[in-house]
């Protein structure tokens, strides 16, 4: 009898305990949002006075139903890496001091540009494939190659992370026929 | 039947390897008080016997500690069965017995036999736990129980020492991790048959340890075949404040075809999805950490009065890591493994009736792994946050590590009885280490605040090293009594370490007037470090009711290898600089200690005792930088290396009040201590410095500093066989550093000088209990059922706030409060 009796007590005890236990959870979850987004990021080949170079120019969107304004540092770096070899890779940093009013939905665009020059000072051009059967107008035109490009800045100080994520584009690298081993 | 009480007297020192204690004294005519020849006294479940002197004296040795029934006989006398006689480690049990002279053969006597209030040979502070007060106690590992005791914290802070400054013995034998620290292995709580934490007054055997000393016996198998389950659940009721914890504990043991040989087994599973299983839901399948531990043995009694026993350890654990900042990336932290094993072969036996010896040769190996895959396989792209810079939305973290630690041990020690009062102690151990690690982590540079700098490069603390290095010790340990109960104990210890390892001679050759180039000119072999250290210890009676003692050691712990090797082999990342470098030269941490203690018996059941400590530890280790911080080859922050540098210190006073018998009992205990050092990590030198802060050189309390403390630990006889086991604790707030910023990137005030824990937490307070009660039963199955309630009072106890003084940051982090009330329901069954 007494051994029930113990049983019942430490039962209803548990009971007890857990009908007035706190209820307690971790915070909300919500994923948060960013207000600004990187609403494109355009990626072209082009000629300028040194020779070759990748032009990424970003575009920045207000996503917020209010209005940026003010003047901001945008800081951030631009990695770009030769899908099939990492190790060539680029870091080019991004330093804007600009007077920024973005209202709802507007936009802003930011322009990078990439030499072929890898943080090792290589040349790209010197690593990419050229055939000789791939020859016209005195030009040699290297195999295509596949690179991607991602950009990470901070337009504010203390926030405003943006991230493009990866992005692919091909790069085709031409020479003088003159100037490639034969 | 008649039931008498004897007075157990309990006397120090003949130590086996920590394992064993001895058990001796004399059997007399109850009528006459003559001295009886030739009885025969038997210690029942370890089957060892002997026969009394032509004094009537007997002495056991070789007895594993544990609670035992000694049955003393005689032809012509009525047996005598002393109930609940108690064998410590390292200690000696004396039990005196009185035949009365019977003409016919009659049934055994059973003696319930009264443990003594005061133990009046003790030299050092020393806390027992049997395995009825395991059971009884609300906790869930061995470890938990440190914190229990008087001066220490929940976290294992011994005294003011450091978490890693304690030892971890099983069966005598370490199972430290050489890298990280601390215990290297799990134990399920029914493998273990008494747990000693010690806190003070080390004897000289006891090395490689500042602040404490944990040895666990584990438990044997008996003449009796058992068996024993034991399952428990914490989500029974549903609720949000659970981890979903399954726990399944097997115990079985028995004798083995032969009354020599006998088995044990423990083993435990422990499911669980965390405190943090509402976030980690939506990423992994449940159970997300398992933990499989377990202790198996097999014990030879040789008839030759020696016990020879093959043991295995192991215990491994699957987990992932939670952190609040990465709650909707959870799978970017990497996966976690850690598995150790140990395998040990222990012979205890007596050369002579005075000299006895102990050896065991064991294997100790821990694997822990840290992200899946090759460390080719790590993406080293930095994470990603989201705009506000608060959580990490994408990418994973650049962490992963294979590390392989293995320990080669040989131990032997010898005790040899003098005199009837005098013994000396002494004993070798040797130990072969391979220590393979390879760590590839990249960590993102942060403000002191917390605030990332996502455009700075990362920090890079990979490193790749195998090494073998070796390390033993010797001591020796006298120990004289007399006949007025005062003991005087003396040692003396040696330990060495060999690193094994040569460090690089680097010159930092200027190239222009703010660059350097690193040139390794040679390698310098690191030198074998020898330390000696002495242990004094005396007590001796003030009354008949009170004991004095009083002890002075120095303790040397050596480095965790990662100090010594971590970074001389730098792995070079793209994107990362290398920013800390091991020493190999780095000298053992050593403190000094010294303690006194009164004890009173108040009553015939309560027990008073003072005791003052005082600490100081010296040749801590710390991280230091040593060119200027704008040497290229070490990025913004210079060239770090571990080096012996800061000290620390701890004093204080412990209160206790005993109750260790009756239907309420228990321990009401106050601590008032003082923790100050230079130091409490040892990256604080190359953090400091990061941040710009300068490196501290007045001491300022440590983050563990309890001021005050106060715990209970009260075991409740209930009516119908129910027990009840409340453990309450209550502490003064801890300190934080106080050093305000409102953006995350600079101080409020730059003209505010930085000191470090300035401030204080609000003060702790936390109620447990364990109410167990027998279940009705039909089929002849003792079955009892058991409630476990942490934080039954669900206080709101706050573990760390900000700079700012914001509990859980910017981002309130739940993590920084204590968890709430939880219900852990649980059925043990014993067949």
């Amino acid at each position: 009898m007494a051994l029930r009796a113990g049983f019942v007590q430490a039962a209803s005890m548990a009971a007890w305990l857990s009908l007035s236990a706190c209820a307690e959870s971790l915070p909300s979850r919500i994923v948060p949002e960013s207000p600004l987004v990187i609403s494109d990021v355009l990626i072209s080949q082009g000629t300028g006075d040194f020779g070759i170079q990748v032009t990424v120019t970003t575009i920045v969107r207000n996503d917020f139903e209010e209005t940026f304004d003010g003047v901001v540092d945008i800081t951030g770096e631009l990695h770009i890496w030769w899908e099939r070899r990492p190790d060539v890779e680029a870091h080019i940093p991004l330093q804007v001091s600009d007077q920024i009013r973005l209202g709802p939905g507007q936009t802003y665009s930011i322009e990078q540009v990439w030499l072929l020059t890898t943080d090792d000072d290589r040349n790209v051009l010197d690593l990419l494939l050229f055939s000789s059967d791939d020859v016209r107008f005195g030009v040699a035109h290297a195999r295509p190659e596949t690179f991607v490009a991602s950009l990470r800045m901070t337009v504010f100080r203390e926030t405003g992370l943006l991230s493009s994520g990866p992005r692919e584009f091909t790069l085709r690298g031409w020479r003088l026929a003159g100037e490639v081993d034969q | 039947m008649r039931t008498t009480t004897l007075a157990l007297l309990l006397w120090p020192v003949l130590v086996y390897g920590g394992v064993s204690g001895s058990l001796e004294g004399i059997v007399t005519d109850d009528s006459t008080g003559e001295p009886l020849i030739g009885a025969n006294v038997v210690v029942v479940e370890a089957r060892q016997g002997t026969v009394t002197d032509t004094l009537g004296f007997f002495r056991l040795h070789n007895i594993r500690a544990g609670v035992y029934d000694v049955k003393a006989s005689m032809i012509g006398y009525r047996p005598v069965t002393s109930s609940g006689v108690l064998v410590l480690p390292d200690r000696r049990a004396v039990l005196n017995v009185r035949l009365r002279s019977s003409p016919i053969e009659m049934q055994a006597v059973v003696v319930v036999v009264e443990r003594p209030l005061i133990e009046t040979d003790i030299t050092g502070t020393v806390y027992r736990v049997d395995a009825a007060g395991l059971i009884d106690l609300p906790v869930d590992s061995f470890q938990d129980v440190i914190g229990l005791q008087p001066s220490t914290t929940v976290e294992g802070h011994i005294r003011g020492g450091k978490v890693r400054e304690t030892i971890y013995l099983v069966d005598g034998l370490p199972v430290q991790d050489l890298i990280e620290g601390g215990a290297g292995a799990e134990l399920p709580l029914s493998a273990i048959s008494s747990m000693t934490i010690q806190t003070g007054g080390f004897d000289a055997e006891y090395g490689d340890a500042l602040s404490g000393v944990v040895n666990i016996i584990s438990r044997s198998g008996g003449r009796e075949h058992e068996q024993s389950v034991r399952l428990a659940k914490d989500d029974l009721f549903g609720g949000e404040e659970v981890n979903h914890r399954n726990d399944v504990e097997l115990t079985v043991g028995g004798p083995l075809g032969s009354p020599n040989l006998s088995y044990f087994w423990a083993t435990n599973l422990v499911l669980s999805d965390t405190r943090w299983w509402q976030d980690a839901q939506h990423f992994f399948d449940s159970p997300i950490g398992k933990q499989f531990n377990g202790l198996a043995k097999v014990d030879y009694d040789s008839p030759a009065n020696g016990r020879l026993t093959a043991e295995l350890i192991y215990s491994l654990r699957r987990w992932r890591d939670y952190e609040f900042s990465w709650r909707y990336n959870l799978d970017g932290l990497p996966r976690r493994l850690r598995d150790s094993y140990r395998a040990a072969l222990l012979w205890t036996g007596a050369l002579s009736s005075h000299t006895a010896l102990s050896a065991s040769l064991s294997h100790f190996s821990l694997h822990s792994k840290i992200g899946e895959g090759s460390a080719a396989d790590i993406d080293t792209t930095p994470y990603d946050y989201d705009f506000y810079l608060l959580y990490v939305t994408s990418g994973s973290r650049s962490w992963w590590a294979d590390q392989q630690q293995r320990t080669y041990t040989l131990k032997a020690d010898l005790t040899h009885e003098l005199h009837k009062r005098h013994f000396i102690k002494t004993g070798v151990e040797l130990k072969q280490y391979d220590i393979d690690a390879d760590l590839l982590r990249l960590e993102p540079q942060t403000t002191f605040f917390g605030r990332p700098l996502v455009f700075a490069p990362q920090l890079n603390y990979s490193t790749r090293y195998h090494y073998y290095p070796r390390a033993g010790s010797a001591y020796v340990q006298d120990r004289i009594e007399s006949a007025n109960r005062s003991t005087l104990s003396f040692g003396v210890r040696l330990d060495f370490l060999d690193p094994r390892a040569e460090r690089p001679a680097v010159e930092l050759v200027p190239t222009t007037p703010e660059q350097y180039t690193e040139e390794v000119t040679g390698f310098i072999p690191a030198d074998v470090k020898v330390h000696i250290s002495p242990r004094l210890g005396a007590s001796f009676p003030l009354s008949e009711r009170s004991v004095f003692f009083v002890n002075f050691g120095e303790y040397v712990q050596f480095p965790l290898f990662d100090y010594l090797y971590s970074g001389l082999d730098n792995v070079s990342l793209s994107g990362g600089v290398n920013v800390l470098r091991g020493n190999p030269d780095l000298l053992a941490e050593k403190t000094r200690a010294f303690e006194v203690s009164v004890r009173h018996e108040l009553t015939d059941e309560w027990v008073g005792s003072v005791t003052y400590f005082r600490k100081e530890t010296r040749d801590q280790i710390d991280a230091k930088t040593f060119v200027p911080t704008n040497s290229r080859i070490a990025g913004d922050y210079g060239f770090s290396e571990f080096v012996n540098n800061p000290e620390a210190s701890a004093k204080g006073y412990e209160f206790l009040l005993s109750r260790p018998r009756g239907k309420v009992r228990g321990n009401v205990s106050y601590s008032l201590m003082r923790t100050e050092g230079l130091s409490e990590s040892e990256d604080q030198g190359i953090n400091l410095a990061q941040w710009g802060f300068p490196v501290a050189n007045t001491p300022f309390p440590l983050s563990w500093d309890q001021r005050h403390t106060v715990k209970a630990d009260v075991t409740m006889d209930l009516p119908g066989g129910a027990r009840a086991d409340f453990v309450w604790q209550s502490h003064s707030g801890r300190p934080y550093t106080y050093f305000p910023s409102a953006d995350g990137f600079t101080a409020d005030d730059p003209d505010r000088p930085f000191i470090p824990n300035n401030r204080r937490l609000p003060s702790y307070s936390l109620l447990n209990l364990k109410i167990s009660s027998p279940v009705p039963m039909w089929w002849g199955v003792d079955m009892t059922a058991y409630m476990d309630v942490r934080n039954a009072t669900d206080a709101l106890n706050v573990r760390w706030v900000d700079s700012s003084g914001k509990v859980g940051g910017e981002l309130e982090d739940p993590s920084a409060y204590y968890p709430l009330r939880r219900l852990l329901l649980g059925l043990r069954a014993q067949f």
